[in-house]
């Protein structure tokens, strides 16, 4: 396989930038549900 | 949560604990590559403003606020009703995930370089081609994944502790391991332009704002701040430790192993031909293949080298516990998993987020660009996310804990801090130095994308040509040493006599009462 697009400089940016925030966002959101799961009980 | 919380049995242990997760990748492989980018000592007097100017107040600002709320992160922003504290909070569980995406991967390069020492793999081959070849091959799975699996273990079984009084030993050992290192390095012949190269301020760098900015992650990084384990470490320390001598004492002795591990690669590096990779997009292996040349220079190289990157690898591996720990403790505290479960799950996810990293080196290219993504997570994590929540811990004390944060760093401290200038430092120099830097590194993308017209520099001339050693080189070789090894020998012999004499007087008074 060809993992040429790695290298490319606008792709790396896009991947790591949108990497970090939708990870941070879907954690953030997990966390949320935990802590209300956590306060029903 | 409760609010008891254990604390460091002793003053040293506390010292040599900091120290000894500080002391890692971060001094060994960071710090050399990106001093190497930004022009050597071009880079080292960006560094040591920032390390004294900002650095150690957000360590200290990173210590008040963990030992006065006694939580981590999430919850210390919470208690003291930072705004969205609990969202900020969490960048100290989610944070050192993208830290260790990358940085397990360096820790993997260091473990293939155990068995390449021992083997002797690299000796008599260019180690730059040699590292290239390595990074496009089926082993770096293999090390990657044993590098997860073994921070996962380790964790699972709960025994990092083991892992941390290891470290005790072996951060002191690589260090003296750097000293024989370095001092074989500053000997080769032709060294003297590395350490030229490495010691003397080519000014025009400095108008260089991206010097500024790398210097200000390395600092960051490098001092474990900005992840929320500072914090952590702050929450376990005791009220009578005074937190300016400790912070300056981790500070100093942290960036003297930095400095060593320059004196172990630049003369190294201009000496065996790789002055001209230094500052290429190549160079965030620079330690990886100029050290190993090193070693086969060195009489029982085979021996040292390995021995070198086994003490590297339990500095890398107890950072890296540490960065996958406060998941871990968060799926245990929140979620109600078990530890192993926890372990496991995170381990999982952090072997997957490793993958783009690793297949980029299977690219046809140059060292550069098998390199490009990690270095790219480098620059946002390094550069930009540790720094800005590392000025929101400044922020949050001088801001939001008001007196009681000062209060807090003072508290039981031999050499008080004053308010009158420690609180407009804290409060309005700091931001305002970081704010400006950022906006200023702004500028130049527009600028660079033709937004605005040039107002910045643009590109510092670094090239080196090197004019022999002059007097202002030996003025910055003697004053750079003085000031962190002296410094921190200084600071920390200080620090243990200090208390050493509380606990004589606190007998005296026993036996008087007695």
């Amino acid at each position: 396989m060809d993992f040429t697009i790695l290298a490319d400089a606008r792709f790396g940016w896009t991947f790591v930038i949108s990497e970090i925030i939708l990870l941070y966002l879907l954690f953030l959101l997990i966390h949320r549900l935990v802590e209300r799961k956590l306060k029903g009980k | 949560m409760t609010e008891q919380r254990e604390t460091w049995k002793s003053h040293w242990g506390m010292i040599a604990a900091m120290i000894g997760t500080a002391i890692g990748l971060g001094n060994i492989w960071r710090f050399p590559y990106l001093c190497g980018k930004y022009g050597g000592a071009t880079f080292l007097i960006p560094y040591v403003i920032l390390l004294f100017g900002i650095a150690i107040f957000a360590m200290m600002c990173e210590w008040a606020l963990g030992r006065h709320t006694k939580r981590e992160a999430l919850g210390a922003f919470d208690k003291i009703k930072f705004p969205f504290g609990r969202d900020i909070g969490a960048w100290g569980i989610i944070g050192p995930f993208f830290l260790y995406s990358y940085y397990i991967v360096i820790t993997s390069w260091v473990i293939f370089f155990i068995f390449a020492s021992l083997e002797g793999l690299y000796f008599g081959k260019n180690t730059e081609t040699f590292f290239a070849s390595f990074l496009g091959s089926k082993w770096i799975f293999a090390v990657h994944f044993a590098s997860v699996c073994i921070t996962s273990w380790i964790l699972a079984m709960g025994v990092q502790k083991g892992i941390e009084r290891a470290c005790k030993i072996m951060i002191p050992a690589l260090f003296v391991l750097l000293i024989i290192v370095a001092a074989r390095s500053v000997t080769l012949p032709g060294a003297a332009e590395g350490v030229e190269f490495y010691m003397r301020p080519r000014w025009d760098g400095l108008l260089n704002i991206e010097t500024w900015v790398a210097a200000l992650g390395q600092v960051f990084f490098t001092l474990s701040l900005g992840m929320g384990a500072m914090l952590i470490y702050g929450s376990y320390l005791k009220d009578e430790w005074g937190i300016p001598a400790n912070a300056m004492s981790v500070a100093l002795g942290n960036t003297s192993a930095s400095i060593l591990a320059g004196f172990a690669i630049f003369p190294a590096a201009f000496a065996l031909g790789f002055g001209k990779t230094i500052g290429g997009a190549e160079s965030i292996g620079l330690t990886f293949f100029v050290l190993p040349k090193v070693f086969e220079m060195m009489p029982g190289g085979h021996f040292f080298g390995g021995l070198f990157f086994i003490l590297l690898a339990f500095g890398a591996i107890s950072s890296a516990i540490s960065i996958q720990e406060p998941a871990i403790a968060w799926l245990k505290d929140e979620a109600g998993w078990s530890r192993k479960r926890s372990a496991f799950f995170t381990g999982v996810i952090l072997w997957i987020m490793g993958f783009p990293f690793i297949l980029n080196g299977f690219i046809k290219g140059t060292l550069g660009a098998k390199l490009a993504l990690l270095s790219k997570m480098d620059i946002i994590i390094g550069q930009l996310a540790i720094p800005v929540f590392g000025i929101l811990a400044i922020i949050a004390v001088g801001y939001f804990m008001k007196d009681r944060g000062f209060d807090e760093m003072n508290k039981n401290a031999r050499v008080k801090l004053s308010h009158t200038w420690l609180k407009p430092w804290i409060r309005a120099v700091v931001p305002i130095f970081i704010g400006l830097l950022f906006i200023l590194t702004l500028l130049k993308i527009l600028q660079e994308k033709g937004v605005i017209p040039p107002v910045i520099p643009s590109k510092a001339a670094l090239e080196f040509t090197p004019i022999g050693i002059t007097p202002v080189t030996i003025v910055m070789i003697v004053f750079i040493c003085v000031l962190f090894w002296g410094g921190f020998l200084y600071t920390t012999v200080k620090v243990l006599t200090v208390e050493k004499d509380k606990k004589r007087r606190v007998k005296r008074g026993l036996h008087h009462s007695r």
